[in-house]
């Protein structure tokens, strides 16, 4: 790579808030950095939250600044729909090999959305987490960069239907594209493949899957959001009615060695911060969070101190350990013991909320050519022993934005020190 | 609930606990898991979360005063679903191990007994130095009481142990061991009763009766194990080991008649009963289950190798005692139509009698030794279920004064409240809840 005075390039894999953070850093103290992003937009996990605490502003406010030093900067070089198939060679020259698939969108793409109206196949919208479909063409969210539409080539039928490539008035779409190889020559890697949420269906119990009514903190978050899929009112899925209670469950699969060990440190604030939406829709709901131990360390206690005082919420020391109710929708009851008076108590709440945990994305299907630490938990030990790789963010260890973002400048740093001498 | 405790860790008793099955004690979180998917235990004082953290805090008192933990019949339901690999279905069993020696009148017996190291002296020297005695005094005793004979000398077995013997030296240890038995009962009864006393806790609001009523039903269809979903098969070891129990313990009692009070009442005895006689049959079919409850129990423990309490030597003694019994039993009885249908004398026959010493041996370790062995359960959940139902555990109600709250609610700065200390010994029991059983001499299969 050019134009850095022969100082190198650096790979950082995934483009969330910790691989967005880490390229910044990296390109503005004059380094070279290609993204790989492998969805069709960046800002991963983040764009998803309606807000972070303990501030309770919406991710514009962090994600979009950041965004912005990241787009406009030449260095960076970011390459969505990708994915790093191959990381050979030693300290200081790695050769990666990226598979970059077909967007079938191309540049001209001005996100008029005609396409949209043609298009005849429906699909599962990850971005909220299935919980609404989007067309085959789609733009990922509102406010996604690049701003283009995308294909999912998975459903699409091709050239066989091409109502799309029809409709668009621009041109924008070749439904030809294929799939490319590319080698870069880097001198460092950084993998910041953040976490996705567990699949909340395993966790014996709790009915996730069985039970409409029993969400995921994640999928919280998208109901709670203004451009989720229910205009940000937080209702019951299983007939959109309003709500009138609502339980928090802490810990769901996390702390537990039947599922995830680990404490992923995030999800007990981002109850709170939930019981904090829900407060603001609706004034007299009943909230109820059923927690082991409330983990708000440092400054974020008064955060826990200020959600506590509303009166209307019960904190329970209890793990839930049982859900039932009707897979039909309607309400449903919780069992836990209250470990404080020792008596085994039911509530019958209108919505359950899962506060499910952080897993590792770790290295993914990409193969090293180097041995890769990963803890026992998957995720990747920060400094690997191999000089030039490392791991940042969530795939390091379960952090929470603010975290992230500091971790993420910390190992941009160390990467450029290492490829400088 | 912001009275301050006084706690008094006993720190020899957590290692004691975890010495006896309960290894994994200090992972639990307290996360209260376990006693929700518990099917028994109940709404007002669920278990094990609040016993699991008495014993990682060494609360002897509590525990010992606790009638929750002989509720558990370590289903392990609470293990499998435990989020931390505590299993407190197996430190629940090494507290009721603790129970059983805390209890133990005199208090020595239960650490000699429960220990593989002290089977040579227990179970092989004691028994067999004291069947031994009474082997060779028996024809002086005879001569003396001028029993001169004997009614029934002529019989294979009786001729070596004659009835009389038989049934005075097995009644007179096993009487022994019940009055030790009824003193640790009583003291475990009062010891519950002050806790909820204590605690402000109303109890009684369910007779005495009804509720020994309602226990003898429970424990006569095993209903509270089937609610086990995790081990499941345990309910039917249970049931045959319990039943076969049950069978051979009813022909006993029915030879003793036999033999004493049918020739008082003018009809003939019967006894050594033929292979069709009812009675008979009824022991065969006992003895048959009573083996295969244990060969199962050992089989299912080796299949849920995991549970460490099911690898105490408190449990495995036992066990295997019960199962030596079994099969001794019906070798003695082999031999009864074998050897014992033949003329006197031949080595076959003294073979036949060590085999019939062997199984004495062993009826003196499971009757002798019942009060402190993992035999004592027997009485103990029994009371403790009864409790369970005279102190309204089974229902609903409020009040009670947990542990947990006072820990993380009182001020340190409060007043310090003496914790109730454990009952005076006292031994004048004059209540007591159930009918202690001493004609056992468990010999049906002769």
């Amino acid at each position: 790579m050019s134009g850095n005075g022969g100082r190198g390039t650096i790979l950082v894999i995934g483009g969330g808030i910790s691989g967005i953070t880490a390229a910044i850093e990296a390109s503005e103290a004059g380094s070279d950095v290609i993204v790989v992003e492998k969805e069709a937009f960046v800002g991963g996990r983040v764009a998803r939250m309606n807000k972070y605490f303990p501030k309770m502003c919406p991710p514009a406010c962090g994600l979009e600044i950041n965004l912005r030093r990241f787009r406009t900067n030449p260095r960076i070089r970011c390459l969505t729909l990708s994915e790093v198939e191959k990381i050979t060679g030693t300290a200081g020259n790695y050769t990666a090999v990226i598979r970059r698939n077909p967007r079938f969108v191309n540049e001209k793409c001005t996100v008029c959305g005609e396409c949209v109206d043609a298009c005849p196949v429906e699909r599962p919208n990850e971005f909220n987490l299935g919980v609404t479909n989007t067309r085959a063409v789609y733009l990922p969210y509102e406010m996604a960069w690049p701003s283009r539409f995308v294909i999912d080539g998975g459903v699409c039928p091709g050239t066989e239907c091409g109502k799309c490539v029809e409709a668009c008035p621009y041109g924008a779409i070749d439904l030809a594209m294929q799939a490319e190889t590319m080698e870069v020559k880097v001198t460092a890697v950084i993998w910041a493949t953040g976490w996705n949420p567990p699949d909340a269906t395993q966790f014996e119990g709790y009915g996730f899957g069985e039970y409409p009514n029993v969400i995921t903190n994640v999928m919280m978050e998208r109901y709670a959001s203004i451009n989720g899929p229910t205009g940000g009112k937080i209702v019951r899925p299983s007939d959109g009615e309003g709500i009138g209670s609502i339980a928090f469950v802490q810990c769901a699969g996390s702390r537990d060695e039947n599922y995830y060990e680990y404490c992923s440190g995030v999800c007990c604030l981002g109850s709170l911060k939930q019981a904090r939406y829900v407060r603001e829709q609706y004034p007299e709901a009943e909230i109820h969070i059923f927690y082991i131990d409330i983990r708000s360390p440092g400054r974020l206690e008064d955060f826990f101190t200020a959600t506590e005082a509303d009166e209307g919420l019960t904190l329970i020391k209890g793990k839930v350990a049982k859900i039932t109710g009707d897979p039909a929708g309607g309400s449903l009851t919780i069992e836990a013991e209250d470990a404080l008076t020792s008596q085994k108590i039911t509530r019958t709440v209108d919505m359950v909320v899962l506060a499910t945990g952080m897993i590792p994305v770790g290295i993914g299907d990409t193969e090293v050519e180097s041995d890769i630490q990963i803890d026992r938990h998957g995720f990747l030990v920060g400094e690997q022993p191999v000089a030039g790789l490392f791991a940042t963010g969530c795939a390091r260890r379960p952090a929470d934005v603010a975290t992230s973002v500091r971790d993420a400048t910390s190992v941009a740093m160390k990467a450029l020190k290492f490829h400088v001498e | 609930m912001a009275e301050a405790v006084l706690l008094k860790p006993d720190r020899k008793f957590v290692e004691e606990i975890i010495d006896s099955g309960g290894g994994d004690l200090k992972l639990c979180v307290q996360c209260a898991t376990c006693s929700v998917v518990c099917d028994l235990s109940n709404d007002s004082s669920p278990f094990p979360r609040k016993e699991m953290i008495w014993a990682q805090w060494g609360l002897k008192d509590r525990l010992m005063a606790d009638p929750d933990v002989w509720l558990c019949h370590q289903c392990m339901d609470c293990s499998e679903r435990c989020t931390r690999g505590a299993k407190p279905g197996d430190v629940l069993a090494a507290v009721r191990e603790q129970s059983v020696k805390h209890y133990a009148t005199p208090q020595f017996m239960a650490g000699m007994v429960n220990r593989v190291r002290q089977i040579p002296v227990m179970f092989m020297l004691v028994p067999g130095i004291l069947l031994l005695l009474a082997i060779l005094l028996r024809h002086p005793i005879e001569n003396m009481i001028g029993l001169g004979g004997g009614v029934h000398d002529e019989a294979f077995y009786a001729s070596f142990f004659p009835h009389w013997l038989l049934i005075a030296f097995y009644t007179t240890l096993t009487m022994l061991a019940f009055v030790g038995l009824l003193g640790g009962l009583f003291k475990y009864w009062k010891a519950m009763k002050l806790a909820d006393v204590t605690a402000g806790r109303a109890v009684g609001e369910t007779g005495i009766i009804p509720s020994f009523i309602k226990t003898v039903i429970a424990v006569l269809t095993h209903k509270q194990f089937g609610k086990c979903t995790q081990r499941g098969n345990r309910q039917s070891t249970h049931l045959y080991a319990f039943y076969g129990f049950i069978a051979l313990f009813v022909v006993t009692i029915y030879a003793v008649l036999d033999i004493y009070l049918f020739p008082a009442l003018g009809l003939d005895s019967v006894y050594p009963f033929n292979l069709i006689h009812p009675m008979k049959i009824l022991a065969n079919i006992g003895g048959i289950l009573l083996i295969a409850g244990c060969l199962k129990a050992i089989l299912d423990r080796k299949k849920d190798a995991g549970d460490t309490a099911g690898n105490t030597s408190f449990d495995t003694i036992f066990i295997w005692l019960l199962l030596l019994v079994g099969i001794t039993g019906f070798i003695t009885e082999i031999f009864r139509f074998t050897v014992g249908a033949d003329a006197h004398g031949g080595a076959m026959q003294y073979t036949a009698y060590a085999v019939y010493f062997v199984h004495l041996m062993c009826v003196f370790g499971l009757l002798v030794y019942l009060p402190y062995s993992k035999f004592a359960h027997i009485w103990y959940r029994t009371l403790a279920m009864v409790y369970a139902e005279y102190s309204g555990r089974t229902k609903e109600y409020a009040g009670s004064v947990p542990l947990a709250a006072v820990m993380t609610e009182a001020p340190a700065t409060a007043t310090t409240v003496e914790e109730p200390s454990e009952d005076e010994p006292d031994e004048g029991s004059e209540e007591t809840e159930e009918e202690p059983e001493s004609e056992d001499t468990a010999d049906s299969t002769q």
